[in-house]
């Protein structure tokens, strides 16, 4: 009931309770990975099957995974080396000469609120740059946004220098002028026209581990 | 009411308040510049310029003084007086221009979205010089020309193909002086091009509050050259504003006014056209939308701002929808927003031959713009009332029982009705008779027949070389 209680708080939005109530049930003795799975985790998931029926919004959504992350914060000294309550990495950034962010913030907000560790490199970031960061966080998934058509190539050399540097990480693109053929073309592994697609994608790509 | 109807999204107490916040806003938090040049002309114009940080503050004298130099009239030239667009409206009604930077076209063959190329967008231009309700064309995105330069290809592409006035934007910073260079061999001296620039170029704010490199440098090359610049923010409401509409649309005044000021500060009376595109994000899937309502209203509010609160000429982006076929709720969507934004002040939509999102577009749904403009136009002209038009002495002369047919008053007035002959106007059985097609599908036809017609402008030799050597060179500097 206490765990529900987590769960519906999260979903909420209410950060302040939401981590003062995972603070009592630690101090109640229940298993740290119960309150990660059945409260937080749990909360994430409601909140994802209530945005695809359209009973949930992006932002109610983005205050829901802020106090999913504060009771985190209060559960993670507790938790086992192998349960960080993280889905992932992902490495996120608008490619170089491209100062737009909107549609990369938006994905990279969501994906922290469906549970990744999300590594935002900002705008103008450079191919070699993801390739670093990725390879520097073992990094699952790279990010490459451009609304610009004159950077889009940019994206091709990223997919390029990913592939040459042997990284395990898979790469999806976005932004307004991109297209599926486009990202096929550029060799990326998906492409997502909007950041509820970004993030249903992630998850297929990388599991849904915890 | 003869002349134009006018809608009146705000009341005068309010276009005030929101002028009075937009003077708080730059005044008090300023705006970010990223153009090192442009920050030192500002603070030597009067502007309160942090060099570091490239905050720049305008006191309201500074703004004043501003306003005071905009010229209240703009003429929009392209390459033939004959399709001059003397801003305001001397009517009191409003001209168009195509939707801008689409990279997929809807084929009507194939029932497809396609790449747009060069000569497909070389075909788009030819159509809008044929059609006469289309006023202005933007660029387009050719997907055939290397990315880096495909701003450049589509200029010089536009250039070759119709001679109204082009609505422009350039793609980065580096392809500005290109631009520049195309404009001056289109024109044939920096004295013809003052005279007739061509183009109304957008300098566009990163939304909220930046301007980066890009939109300086365009407006300094404007000012250079005498070009038009049509200041525009991208707010997307709830996104990149606030997702009231109120706020939304000072968010839009404060951006553009931002970029109407710099420009007066840097040329006293440059020619500027204040633009009000807003739109708005749909917090339920994250997707930006054009044709909603929350789009058009917050667009109306912040047209009549900047008409009546600013008094400058007003480009909106009222032909939009956010439908991928041209359906009815295109149809919808393309009545209403013209409609409602040229009643609020807007002088020039743009969007004609736009479908959903922000680039895709059909050359059957630019043809059945084309005439549904004409609607819009008649409607909003409004209803004149006076001794002629009342006809007291033909109702009275036809009297009880008679009729009006053959009377010299209703000869004289036969023809003034609308006629947009893409839409239905005949009986039914003639309608059956003809196929019993729909407004698309006579648009198809009428763009087939169009198409076959088409013709590149007649420019002299030398000119097109020397265009065309200028976007080679563009991509042998550009292109890796």
């Amino acid at each position: 009931m206490a765990i529900e209680e987590i769960k519906n708080t999260v979903l909420d939005g209410d950060d302040e309770r939401a981590a003062g109530l995972v603070q009592a049930e630690l101090d109640a003795g229940t298993d740290p990975v119960e309150i990660l799975d059945d409260g937080l985790i749990a909360a994430m998931d409601e909140a994802g099957r209530l945005m695809t029926r359209g009973e949930m919004f992006i932002p109610e959504i983005l205050i829901a995974a802020d106090a999913m992350k504060e009771g985190l914060e209060v559960l993670k000294p507790h938790l086992p080396v192998d349960a960080t309550g993280l889905r992932g990495t992902v490495v996120i950034g608008s490619v170089q000469g491209d100062l737009h962010d909107i549609g990369k913030n938006l994905v990279a907000l969501m994906l922290e609120g469906a549970g990744f560790d999300v590594v935002d490199l900002g705008v103008d970031v450079a191919p070699e740059d993801f390739v670093t960061t990725a390879s520097e966080r073992d990094a699952d998934i790279v990010g490459m946004s451009a609304l610009l058509v004159t950077t889009m190539p940019r994206m091709d050399v990223g997919v390029a220098q990913i592939r040459e540097a042997g990284l395990k990480a898979r790469v999806l693109l976005g932004g307004a002028p991109l297209t599926q053929a486009y990202a096929d073309k550029a060799g990326a592994d998906g492409y997502a026209s909007d950041a509820p697609r970004a993030v249903a994608l992630v998850q297929e790509l990388v599991g849904q581990k915890v | 009411m003869a002349g134009s109807l006018r809608i009146e999204p705000l009341s005068r107490d309010e276009i005030d308040s929101i002028y009075e916040k937009c003077v708080h806003v730059l005044s008090t938090y300023g705006v970010k510049v990223d153009h090192d040049d442009a920050l030192t002309r500002l603070a030597a114009a009067g502007a309160l310029v942090d060099a570091d940080t490239g905050h720049v503050r305008f006191s309201r004298e500074l703004i004043e003084e501003a306003l005071k130099a905009a010229p209240r009239e703009v003429v929009a030239k392209g390459g033939d007086e004959r399709h001059d667009l003397p801003l305001p409206h001397p009517d009191g009604s409003f001209y168009t221009s195509t939707c801008i930077q689409s990279m997929l076209y809807h084929d009507p063959e194939s029932g497809s979205f396609v790449d747009v190329t060069k000569e497909s967008f070389a075909e788009w231009c030819r159509l809008v010089e044929v059609l006469p309700n289309i006023d202005a064309c933007a660029i387009q995105t050719p997907m055939d020309v290397p990315a880096e330069t495909a701003d450049v290809h589509a200029l010089n592409i536009q250039l070759q193909n119709t001679s109204k006035p082009l609505n422009i934007l350039a793609y980065c910073l580096e392809t500005v002086p290109y631009f520049y260079e195309l404009l001056l061999a289109r024109a044939g001296s920096e004295e013809a091009l003052r005279e007739r620039p061509l183009v109304f170029i957008d300098p566009t704010s990163l939304s909220p509050l930046v301007y980066k490199a890009m939109d300086l440098e365009t407006i300094l090359y404007s000012i250079r050259y005498g070009v038009p610049v049509a200041p525009s923010s991208l707010v997307l409401a709830g996104g990149t504003g606030p997702s009231t509409l109120a706020g939304a649309a000072l968010l839009v005044a404060v951006e553009v006014l931002a970029m109407v000021v710099m420009t007066q500060l840097l040329e006293p009376g440059h020619p500027t056209i204040a633009c009000a595109y807003n739109y708005t994000l749909d917090l339920a899937t994250g997707n930006a939308l054009m044709g909603c309502p929350e789009t058009l209203l917050a667009q109306a509010a912040a047209a009549q701002f900047m008409k009546e609160g600013l008094g400058l000429p007003v480009l909106t982006s009222s032909l939009q929808t956010d439908s991928y076929v041209s359906d009815g709720q295109t149809m919808v969507s393309k009545s209403l927003q013209p409609t409602m934004c040229c009643m609020a002040g807007a002088d020039i939509i743009y969007g004609a031959g736009r479908l959903g999102g922000s680039t895709l577009a059909s050359p059957v749904q630019l043809v059945i713009d084309d005439r549904l403009v004409e609607i819009e136009r008649r409607c909003i002209a409004g209803v004149t009332v006076d001794d002629d038009t009342l006809a007291v002495e033909e109702i009275l002369g036809a009297g009880a029982g008679g009729h009006y047919i053959k009377r010299r008053h209703t000869v004289r007035h036969c023809r003034e009705a609308v006629r947009p002959d893409l839409f239905v106007a005949e009986p039914l059985d003639m309608w059956q008779a003809g196929g019993g097609k729909d407004l698309y599908e006579r648009a198809v036809e009428r763009y087939r027949e169009l198409r076959d017609g088409l013709e590149p402008l007649d420019l002299p030799d030398d000119t097109r070389h020397e265009m065309d050597a200028i976007v080679r060179r563009a991509d042998e500097a550009l292109v890796p």
